[in-house]
């Protein structure tokens, strides 16, 4: 039952006597409420570029989500018909479940595929075109209160966090430091963000564990700033954009890597290369079905060009790609429309 | 004084009555206790999501002031007046379930079928009306009652195949007629037809049919008016026949049959008029209303993850209701057909008495089953074996209808046994057989508590999350689904979304404000529930 008799026009006038009904109906829900704006936010449909039409479907990690559902609902804005469906199944998730059966056009990671996963894709005749998209700064925070401490290096975070070490207070890992017990923070074993940080900071351990257990693991950056701000000797690490969306509840440390000048985490210093916590973010395309779908083309190409767009980091709060990486992107994507692009590492 | 003169023993007697009425007496209390720590949790978590979902506080003390003049004072006075006369408070209830009951089947009626396209949703709804019209029809005028009744839910079945057949080429030829005759035909006509038959069996047939005429000229007129006008008439002929017809009727019948207590009527008119005007006025006199996360841009406009006020979930409530109302047109009669099985048929004794009672065994523990398992069924089921595609509308039907199904049997098995055997006995005494038992004696009387246990299990299904996410139902989609076999959206993967959301203004505003609105859904259909139980208990 496809929808082929929706014409665009109707659409506003039907949703604004919708609204109408909907105030009435709702009854002092909506209807007392002020209306902040409804209307007009979806009367920009473009001209000319309404021949574009079919289905999107994009899986993958929960840190990309963010930028998918803001170039989605942009090009969306422009070209109504296409049907985007966009699911959160975190990087892996989304490879195994829904990418390598062949059942989604992109898979978002916020980490380069795997060997096994690149294999498997290729058992199926799925071809992965690898799109660098944005960079994620993590972000090491303390309580507001922790005066002693302005900044670390990335071996005293090895050392608190590594499983071989194991300090108890703060004035093991430095004797500058107050003799207060750790309180620490950090995301569950089954995030993007703790494999990252484990190759980033602990490196290879002797101990059979990737990282020490005695912190609180959660899948909410949430809890992790709650859990920071309530005790003044805790410390924890976040993804860079829940940091600048929330800067009061918990103080961020600047960062220093063999002996180097520390470095405020900000997006300047990510992109600059100067800050050490920053990991890249890709989305994966399926070369067949882009060779297929045209409409999924230009859906790549204004992807990738609107990974360079300032609102990235202004509103979402990651690290927008460079000109160097766009070209590069739509060089890979020219490849894969002419079907001769191989994905290597 | 006359604790002296007791003697010891007396004083040991009375010591221990005191103890066993101290018992007693702690035993209510704990119970009590117990009663409260669940309510009182659940008043104060809904306490806090609504304060962050309206935030009433950044409302002006005149907004407050303007809304308790319009529409508390005078919906208390009203109730106050209605609740000391039976006749008033008799109307007030039928006013109220006509008016919102037409408002909200309006509203549901007009997005699903404006998301699924009025055309398709049609030419099936013709195809599957008409073979059992033309079987009764058949039926009333032959006398010939052998083969009819059977001959319903097959000519139902071999209508929507052939509907299924024939929507290809006749949508496309059909697509010239504008929208709105599909709604007159979908809404209008039928709406016609039940106040003609309502109208016949009570006032004549004669009357009947006028009424009919009457309602369908004005669903043309109201057309008509709307083209004139320049507005699209399709939501005028939805809200004309399924809230202004049955309104209008049930207006009438009061006022006929129920002089007294007419006034009843006005109760729904009271607080929609209060709304309205209270509205008006803030809007006229500027008055700072609240600056609520729950506005008509989260109701109807689609996703928008940067901007908290832009955002707006309309794609995922009709997502809801359409998976809703498919699984439960695909777990309903499997599920109350097992129940009738188990309850009315299979034996108690022998081989397959003992396979009864092993199944029913079976079902009470799935019921308990967690949802995710559940999930990874629908995955296996309708992703790898029957290979249909990710997170489409059927697939995520069929998971919850898979989920529901347990308790649907096990509700239904009650109402059924609470029928009391006295009646069936009656039945079999007087010669009928035991299918006209069940259709006449034993299935009227367990209505009420199949229907009430059914749309609770609905209830339940709306919200679940754990197995959409495991089938890969999309958590963001522009536009609803536009049909059984295209991608699905739900409310709760949204809110689940949400609240992961970097903005402090998404967790703490748009994530209660979408659990209001999926609370909202949830309370209209247990509403329903208890509507359609109050009056088959009524009529029985």
């Amino acid at each position: 039952m496809a929808s082929s008799h929706d014409a665009d026009g109707n659409g506003i006038t039907r949703r604004k006597s919708l609204a109408a009904l909907a105030g009435v109906g709702a009854l002092g829900l909506a209807g007392c409420t002020s209306d902040s704006g409804g209307d007009g936010s979806d009367g920009s449909s473009g001209d000319g570029s309404e021949s574009l039409s079919g289905d999107i479907r994009i899986s993958g990690s929960s840190t990309v989500y963010p930028v998918a559902q803001e170039v989605t609902r942009q090009f969306s804005e422009q070209h109504s018909e296409v049907d985007f469906n966009l699911t959160r199944d975190g990087s892996g998730g989304g490879f195994n479940n829904v990418f390598i059966p062949g059942d989604s056009d992109m898979n978002n990671a916020s980490r380069p595929i795997t060997e096994n996963e690149l294999q498997r894709c290729r058992d199926n005749g799925i071809e992965p075109v690898e799109f660098f998209l944005a960079q994620d700064a993590l972000t090491v925070v303390v309580n507001n209160e922790a005066d002693f401490i302005d900044s670390i290096s990335l071996e005293d975070l090895g050392t608190i966090w590594s499983p071989d070490t194991k300090p108890e207070t703060w004035a093991d890992v430095n004797s500058d430091w107050p003799d207060e017990p750790f309180d620490l923070y950090g995301p569950a074993s089954t995030s993007g963000t703790y494999d990252y940080f484990i190759e980033a900071v602990i490196g290879e351990t002797e101990a059979d564990q990737d990282i020490r257990e005695d912190f609180e693991g959660t899948e909410e950056d949430d809890l992790i700033a709650q859990g920071v701000s309530g005790n003044q000797y805790a410390l924890g690490y976040l993804p860079f954009a829940y940091y600048t969306n929330n800067p009061d509840s918990v103080k961020a440390l600047s960062l220093s890597e063999g002996g180097s000048e520390p470095v405020e985490p900000s997006l300047e210093g990510a992109q600059s290369g100067n800050y050490p916590l920053a990991r890249p973010l890709f989305t994966y395309g399926h070369m067949g079905k882009i060779q297929e779908k045209n409409h999924l083309q230009e859906f790549i190409r204004y992807y990738i060009n609107e990974a360079d767009e300032d609102y990235i980091a202004q509103d979402i709060g990651y690290v927008p790609s460079s000109s160097d990486m766009v070209e590069a992107n739509l060089t890979a994507l020219e490849e894969a429309i002419a079907g001769e692009y191989e994905y290597s590492a | 004084m006359a604790t002296e003169e007791t003697t010891s023993d007396q004083l040991g007697q009375s010591t221990a009555l005191r103890i066993q009425q101290l018992k007693g007496q702690l035993f209510e209390v704990a119970l009590v206790a117990a009663t409260l720590v669940g309510i009182v949790s659940l008043l104060v978590l809904f306490a806090q999501i609504s304060n962050d979902a309206f935030r009433p506080r950044t409302a002006s003390s005149t907004w407050f002031l303007v809304y308790f003049g319009t529409l508390v004072a005078p919906t208390a006075a009203f109730t106050l007046y209605a609740r000391r006369r039976p006749a008033v408070r008799t109307a007030n209830a039928l006013a109220f379930a006509a008016v919102f009951g037409g408002l909200l089947l309006s509203f549901v009626t007009y997005v699903v079928v404006d998301a699924l396209s009025p055309y398709d949703v049609f030419i099936y709804a013709f195809f599957a009306s008409l073979p059992p019209v033309l079987v009764l029809a058949y039926d009333r005028t032959t006398d010939e009652r052998t083969y009819t009744g059977p001959l319903i839910p097959v000519s139902i079945i071999v209508g929507v195949g052939v509907a299924a057949l024939v929507d290809g080429p006749i949508s496309g030829p059909l697509g010239v007629a504008a929208e709105w005759i599909m709604y007159f035909g979908l809404v209008t006509v039928p709406a016609a037809l039940l106040v003609a038959w309502l109208t016949a069996s009570r006032r004549g047939r004669r009357t009947g049919a006028v009424a009919g005429g009457v309602v369908a000229a004005g669903g043309l007129a109201v057309a008509v008016a709307s083209i004139a006008a320049g507005v699209d008439a399709s939501l005028p002929i939805v809200v004309f026949s399924a809230f202004a017809v049955p309104t209008g009727y049930v207006t009438w019948w009061s006022v006929k049959t129920n002089p007294e207590g007419r006034v009843g009527i006005a109760g729904p008119f009271v607080i929609l008029g209060g709304v309205l005007l209270g509205a008006s006025l803030v809007d006229r006199l500027g008055i700072e209303s609240p600056d609520s996360y729950l506005t008509p841009t989260l109701i109807l406009e689609s996703w928008d993850g940067l901007t908290a006020s832009n955002a707006g979930v309309y794609p995922q409530i009709v997502g809801s209701i359409i998976i809703v109302g498919f699984m439960a047109v695909l777990a309903f009669p499997v599920g109350i057909g097992a129940a009738i099985y188990l309850e009315e048929y299979a034996p108690d004794t022998g081989l397959r008495g003992r396979l009864a009672t092993l199944l029913e065994v079976n079902i009470s523990n799935l019921a308990g089953v967690p949802s995710v398992v559940y999930g990874l069924l629908g995955l296996a089921l309708f992703r790898r074996t029957l290979g249909f595609g990710t997170g489409i509308v059927v697939s995520a039907a069929g998971t919850l209808g898979l989920l529901i199904l347990p308790i649907v049997i096990v509700s239904t098995q009650e109402a059924l046994r609470s029928v009391p055997n006295d009646l069936r006995q009656g039945s079999y005494g007087m010669g009928a057989s035991r299918w006209q038992t069940l259709r006449e004696v034993v299935l009227p009387e367990a209505i009420p508590g199949t229907l009430t246990g059914t749309i609770l299990a609905l209830a339940r299904a709306i919200g679940e999350t754990a197995p959409l996410v495991i089938i890969a139902v999309a958590t963001t989609k522009y536009s609803p689904p536009s049909g059984l076999f295209s991608s699905a959206t739900a409310l709760p993967l949204q809110i689940f979304a949400a609240s992961a959301n970097a903005k402090p203004e998404f967790r703490h505003g748009v994530v209660p404000a979408a659990a209001v609105v999926l609370l909202v859904l949830m309370l209209l259909m247990n509403a329903t529930a208890i509507v359609i139980r109050n009056k088959y208990g009524r009529t029985n």
